[in-house]
């Protein structure tokens, strides 16, 4: 049997480049950072200001959110492998934490900030 | 194998550097400042083409010379007395005249012979009576400018003031200079009124209009290629009198400072343009000005006093989202 | 007797597959939502040394049985079967198309990430719709590149015993 081959290599930095590539075109600078919760079809967005916020009444699922000035977590849940708990905070571009028997979710939405070449006044 | 594998790598990264220099273009532009004109003007060239700046700036103030020295001529002029004109100033003079029929007299380059007295353009500002006011309304009006391609004579004891639309002017000779030159693309921004030449890069030039209620916002924000944008406004040149607001913006017909909007915008096809109609359209209701710009073909964006925005002629279709 | 090897192997495969897909659930792994894959070990074996119709039953008794094992039946069903088969099938043409060239590594690495991005595409067509995954799928596919280089490594190991007792 044989180990790693020339063209294992070469693959290998194939998939390394594809995951790669949409991370260095994802830059978080000059972006509007927002909170989305997703719960099944639905999708709420969630203000950055500091609380602990209960799903339970508003959103119908059985899960505790903790929210800061710029990131989030979900800090209580009632699915069995606490995944979502586990993941901790999540403040990136893009980053998620899923609760997947609740199907729901805390997700960080970014929008690139156009720049701007002259401002006319 | 090895070899066919050693290619394969080497070509393989020799794409991945293509495409990760592809991602950072569109930098390469420069932007040079300078004060002309009473305000800061903007000139944006791609920095291959950067040794023109100075050329340019030379030229805009040549012109601005011009301008305000023909200005200062007619201002000082005994009536009677004949006044050279330039082949820019006949330009500006047939403007004058083409933006006073537009606005019904409202608008009118004479009128500075009222706002003088308030003391506009530059203050102290005061508040004349209306006895001297009146004595004067007989001097004023465009009518009284004799005119032809060598010489003006003005007829009455009047002051003129090209100020309205004479940036946007320089701004379009810039242009037209640096497109001699054999520039594709740049922009030239004076105090506001500005033109952008072709795209920015691959894309078109991020104009975003001022919101003079928020510093951290903005009107609009518009994607413009060979465009001019130019924005008249009640908080630029004023003063406040009794709570009441004085705008340099008069009327021709009332001889009173209005204001009427928070501010103008007009998108169209030159910087002189833009800038005349948006003085233009201050004067008029929204319905004139609707039906107006229609004619025209001038996307406008009225911030109206009660920090509502109206777009008007297809300012939309220029907007993108933020 | 080819016959009764083949079913051995396949009964073997699968409860190997099984043992460690539920045994890894205890030890996870310093990213919540992401597993090593100790799984894929069987699976990987069963396609150097099974033809494909017997994967796709390793395939299925794995992914029945952990979900089982773990909990959440249906959805832990829904995420895993469905890409475990497509990340079977992508390693099985890959390994016709390149075995000559290439080792249980990078299969296993094209393998993993196969999977997960099978997974990112189930929940978003079938648990939460309005889940961005374009701009965040790109961490998960790196650890998961790692952690399916580290099993291909794992699984080459197996193989050279496996094929020197054929032997």
């Amino acid at each position: 049997m044989k180990y790693l081959t020339k063209t294992d290599i070469f693959v290998i930095s194939l998939l390394l480049a594809v995951c790669l590539l949409p991370i260095f075109g994802n830059k978080t600078i000059n972006k509007d950072k927002t909170l989305l919760l997703l719960i099944d079809n639905r999708i709420y967005e969630l203000p950055f200001k500091r609380q602990i916020l209960n799903l339970k009444k508003e959103y119908g699922v059985n899960m505790v959110v903790e929210i800061d000035t710029d990131r989030a977590r979900i800090i209580e849940s009632d699915c069995p492998q606490q995944i979502c708990v586990k993941y901790g905070w999540v403040e990136e571009c893009g980053e998620m934490s899923v609760c997947v028997p609740n199907k729901t979710a805390i997700q960080i939405k970014c929008e690139q900030r156009k720049e701007i070449d002259g401002i006319s006044q | 194998m090895g070899t066919l594998a050693k290619t394969a790598a080497s070509l393989f990264f020799t794409i991945s550097l293509f495409i990760i220099a592809g991602c950072s273009d569109s930098k390469q532009y420069n932007t040079r400042s300078f004060y002309e004109m009473g305000t800061i003007v903007d000139i944006t060239l791609s920095s291959k083409d950067d040794s023109l700046i100075n050329e340019l700036n030379k030229k805009m103030e040549s012109w601005e010379n011009e301008v305000s020295q023909f200005s200062e001529n007619v201002n000082n002029a005994i009536p009677g007395k004949s006044i050279p004109v330039t082949e820019i100033i006949y330009n500006l003079l047939q403007q004058a005249e083409y933006y006073k029929h537009l606005s019904h007299d409202k608008f009118d380059i004479t009128v500075a012979t009222v706002s003088r007295m308030y003391g506009f353009p530059e203050g102290p500002f005061r508040i004349p009576d209306n006895k001297t006011i009146q004595k004067k309304s007989e001097d004023v009006g465009f009518s009284n400018l004799v005119f032809d391609k060598k010489r003006l004579i003005k007829k009455t004891d009047l002051k003129i003031d090209m100020g309205a639309y004479a940036k946007g002017y320089i701004v379009d000779k810039g242009i037209e200079f640096l497109k001699k030159e054999g520039i594709k693309s740049a922009m030239i921004n004076a105090g506001g009124d500005l033109y952008t030449m072709g795209k920015k890069g691959n894309r078109k030039w991020h104009i975003a209009i001022k919101d003079p209620d928020n510093k951290k916002e903005f009107l609009s924000i518009i994607a413009l290629e060979n465009k001019a944008v130019a924005t008249s406004g009640n908080y630029e040149r004023y003063f406040e009198e009794n709570g009441q607001r004085y705008t340099h913006i008069f009327d021709a017909i009332t001889l009173q400072p209005v204001n009427n909007y928070k501010s103008i915008s007009v998108i169209s096809d030159t910087a002189q343009r833009s800038d005349g109609l948006a003085t233009v359209y201050y004067l008029m209701d929204v319905d004139k000005i609707r039906e107006v710009c229609k004619k025209e073909k001038t996307p406008v964006l009225i911030y109206t006093l009660q920090s509502e925005k109206i777009k008007l002629c297809g300012w939309q279709e220029y907007e993108i989202s933020n | 007797m080819e016959y009764h090897n083949r079913i051995a192997k396949i009964g073997l495969f699968a409860a190997f597959s099984i043992i460690l897909g539920v045994f890894e659930n205890f030890f996870p792994l310093p990213f919540p939502g992401i597993r090593l894959g100790l799984a894929n070990i069987g699976i990987l074996l069963s396609l150097y040394t099974l033809r494909l119709s017997d994967t796709m039953i390793v395939v299925l008794l794995k992914s029945l049985f952990v979900s089982i094992f773990a909990g959440n039946l249906v959805i832990k069903l829904l995420l895993s079967l469905p890409s475990t088969f497509v990340s079977a099938f992508v390693m099985y043409i890959y390994i016709r198309l390149t075995d000559k060239y290439t080792s249980p590594i990078s299969t296993s690495a094209l393998g993993s990430l196969t999977h997960i991005i099978c997974q990112f595409i189930i929940l978003k067509i079938f648990v939460i719709k309005n889940l961005a995954i374009y701009s965040f799928l790109p961490y998960f596919s790196l650890i998961s590149l790692l952690t399916g280089i580290f099993i291909g490594y794992l699984t080459c190991i197996v193989l050279k015993h496996i094929t020197a007792y054929n032997n």
